[in-house]
């Protein structure tokens, strides 16, 4: 049974989520996140403590990459922080230098923590085969929705292009960094995880600092 | 209605009390009385912006919305009762009821007053179970906090209105807000389980219900030193293998610094902390079943009312963060430690959902449970319409998407062959968390419990007779 009500949690939360990055609903940046937050309650159902711990500390720093975005643009409104970089660019590149310098440490520590969360996921036959890859394309396109432009912003074919690749390589390539992390030692994925965690906080306090 | 509401309960207490005499052994009938108290609780929650001025009373939206919630679950509890229902129910009933009317109270003395008899009615509460000891200190220590703070304010301010403190007695009300909450593991968590345990929403939502009425405007840093706390609570719950005090503490720490991180935050914040209470606080009665609704409210996922509580308190932090010209430090503090909170509870709840127990559960205790999970999660997905929250919440389109993705994972779920689905078996049980006092220290708290309950009482009984002297009452 709760196997069952684990995959029916996740099935949810990558429906919530997409139901926001992909701007069906609107909301605040942190319904992203608390769908993701819900995709990782119902993978804890099914792994031991130590990779639910680790699992939830790559959420944490997901969504501290992501507020870094909304510090940056000033906003809290994801439909905001789409419009921003729909009519300035993407995060990543918009500048002062150091401001766009932190956001970008914020976006490799973002995609650090989505590959760490990947890879604390249960074994693949634990549910249906798409499971482990829709939550990868969440965690992707929850990031690229952030850091490299807006997402579905009209029917422009080379947007609509551009958005497909970021995001699905993006979830491949952590997808795949997830496979091989898998085999690092516990301490050392706790290391990587660290990094992460630190770059965050120090793109977060930069940003502050530049005001 | 006023009279139905805030006096509803106090009637159900009489009817239960007739059942003690009449009927002893009448069990479903006090439960039956205890869901009628239920009801009218949920009905002060949905009524109390509606609720007119009646007698010493105004209407209070923050803290009615709040004591409504504290006198339901309150309720709910004593119904899953099977031994001392009756006490039990008698003792609820005219703790909510007092705890309504305090919420509500326009002036000092009645509310004194009232307030006492929510501490009295808490203590004959714990005094049908376990833990007195530290329970009885817990609800003395934190009542007589918010008495002094709340009579020392109108003798220095020279008014008989019950009035926002100020200074050092702001710090008072805080204090025993924060302390009724069950911020602290040691105290009123000690009675779980028990047949007392309808006290813990009841004092949880004094908490709340003071913070909401007494407290000020936001206060980050005490926010920011709470939240820190709460993550030290987590890390101590995980590692005590959830023992369920220290999970208690952590609740009540978090929804308290998301009440002072937004003070518009606080009827959510309260509502969740009222429900995570009375779902730990049945924990030991319900083992081995219903763990998936007790992580479920633990773990401040969405939709359940806690994590709209936390994208309150977020958008609070980050507004005052990203838009004031020189923002208090503590801002930024609170938008970077809230992520972590969210991924604490993620991690807590799930512990709580996965880990095998005894089956030595009550079937009323379960069901309560699931009501509770229930009930979190409705107010969670309609959570503008029983709550003030900021724009940007309220704004969102959760309630229509979140039917669709349970039917959606309802529909997968189903279709998975049940040999698929992987369950780790952990071999940890959690821990009641009850510490077992030596006699000779019971006593000496119990006796510190008693003189300065002594002591509160001794200045609701001063204030009451100046109140009369000068013809208030």
């Amino acid at each position: 049974m709760t196997g069952r009500i684990s995959v029916a949690i996740r099935v949810a939360g990558v429906v919530v989520a997409a139901g926001y990055l992909l701007g069906v609903t609107e909301g605040p940046v942190m319904m992203a996140v608390g769908a993701l937050a819900l995709i990782t309650f119902g993978r804890g159902l099914a792994v031991d403590r130590s990779h639910e711990a680790l699992a939830g500390g790559a959420l944490a720093v997901m969504a501290g990459a992501i507020g870094v975005v909304a510090l940056r643009w000033g906003s809290f409104d994801l439909g905001e922080i789409r419009g921003a970089q729909g009519v300035l660019g993407p995060s990543v590149i918009v500048g002062p230098d150091d401001t766009a310098a932190a956001v970008v440490a914020a976006a490799v520590a973002g995609v650090v923590a989505l590959v760490v969360w990947l890879a604390e996921a249960p074994a693949t036959d634990g549910g249906p085969r798409w499971l482990w890859p829709a939550e990868a394309i969440c965690g992707a396109l929850a990031l690229v929705s952030v850091f490299l432009g807006p997402a579905l912003r009209g029917f422009d074919p080379v947007d609509l292009l551009t958005w497909f690749v970021a995001v699905g390589t993006t979830a491949a390539a952590g997808g795949w960094a997830s496979r091989l992390v898998r085999r690092l030692n516990r301490g050392l994925l706790w290391s990587v995880w660290a990094v992460a965690a630190v770059t965050t906080i120090a793109a977060a306090v930069a940003l502050v600092a530049l005001g | 209605m006023a009279p139905v509401l805030y006096l509803g309960h106090g009637v159900l207490a009489v009817g239960a009390a007739l059942f003690l005499v009449l009927a002893p052994r009448a069990v479903r009938s006090v439960r039956m009385v205890a869901l009628v108290g239920c009801a009218l609780g949920v009905a002060l929650v949905v009524a109390a912006d509606d609720v007119g001025t009646w007698r010493a009373t105004s209407p209070a939206p923050v803290a009615g919305e709040l004591a409504g919630a504290a006198a339901a679950v309150a309720w709910g509890l004593c119904a899953v009762l099977s031994t001392h229902i009756a006490r039990a129910a008698i003792a609820t009933g005219v703790a909510a009821s007092a705890l309504v009317l305090f919420a509500t109270s326009e002036w000092v003395v009645p509310g004194c007053l009232f307030l006492g008899c929510v501490l009295a009615a808490c203590g004959a509460l714990v005094a049908l179970g376990d833990g007195r000891a530290l329970g009885w200190l817990s609800i003395a220590a934190s009542g007589s906090a918010i008495v002094a703070a709340v009579a020392l304010t109108a003798v220095d301010q020279g008014t008989w209105e019950l009035a926002v403190p100020t200074g050092t007695y702001l710090g008072l009300a805080y204090g025993g807000a924060i302390a009724a909450a069950g911020v602290v593991p040691l105290l009123i968590w000690q009675v779980a389980g028990s047949d007392g345990i309808p006290v813990v929403p009841l004092l949880v939502g004094l908490g709340f219900v003071t913070l909401g009425k007494l407290g000020g405007p936001a206060e980050p840093w005490l926010a920011a030193a709470l939240l820190v706390l709460a993550l030290a609570m987590a890390v101590g719950a995980w590692v005590s293998r959830l023992s369920i005090a220290v999970v208690g503490a952590w609740s009540g720490a978090t929804f308290a610094a998301l009440s002072f991180a937004n003070h518009d935050a606080t009827v959510v914040a309260g509502i969740a902390a009222v429900l995570a209470a009375g779902a730990i606080a049945l924990w030991p009665r319900a083992r081995g079943r219903g763990r998936m609704s007790r992580g479920l409210i633990a773990s401040y996922a969405p939709p359940t009312i806690a994590f709209g509580a936390i994208v309150a308190a977020e958008a609070r932090a980050f507004t005052e963060a990203t838009t004031v010209a020189s923002p208090d430090i503590a801002w930024p503090a609170i938008a970077a430690l809230l992520p972590l909170v969210l991924a604490a509870g993620v991690v807590i709840g799930c512990g709580m959902a996965r880990t095998p127990e005894s089956d030595d559960f009550e079937p009323e205790a379960v069901v309560a449970t699931w009501a509770l999970l229930g009930a979190a999660m409705v107010a969670g997905a309609f959570l503008q319409s029983v709550a003030a929250v900021p724009a940007v919440v309220a704004r969102s389109s959760a309630p229509l998407v979140y039917p669709v993705a349970l039917g959606a994972g309802i529909f997968v779920a189903a279709r998975v062959p049940h040999a698929l689905a992987p369950v780790v078996p952990i071999t940890t049980s959690p821990s009641d968390g009850v510490v077992t006092l030596h006699r000779g220290v019971a006593r000496g708290f119990v006796a510190v419990a008693a003189v300065i309950a002594l002591g509160a009482a001794a200045g609701i009984g001063w204030l009451t007779v100046d109140g009369l002297a000068v013809g208030f009452l």
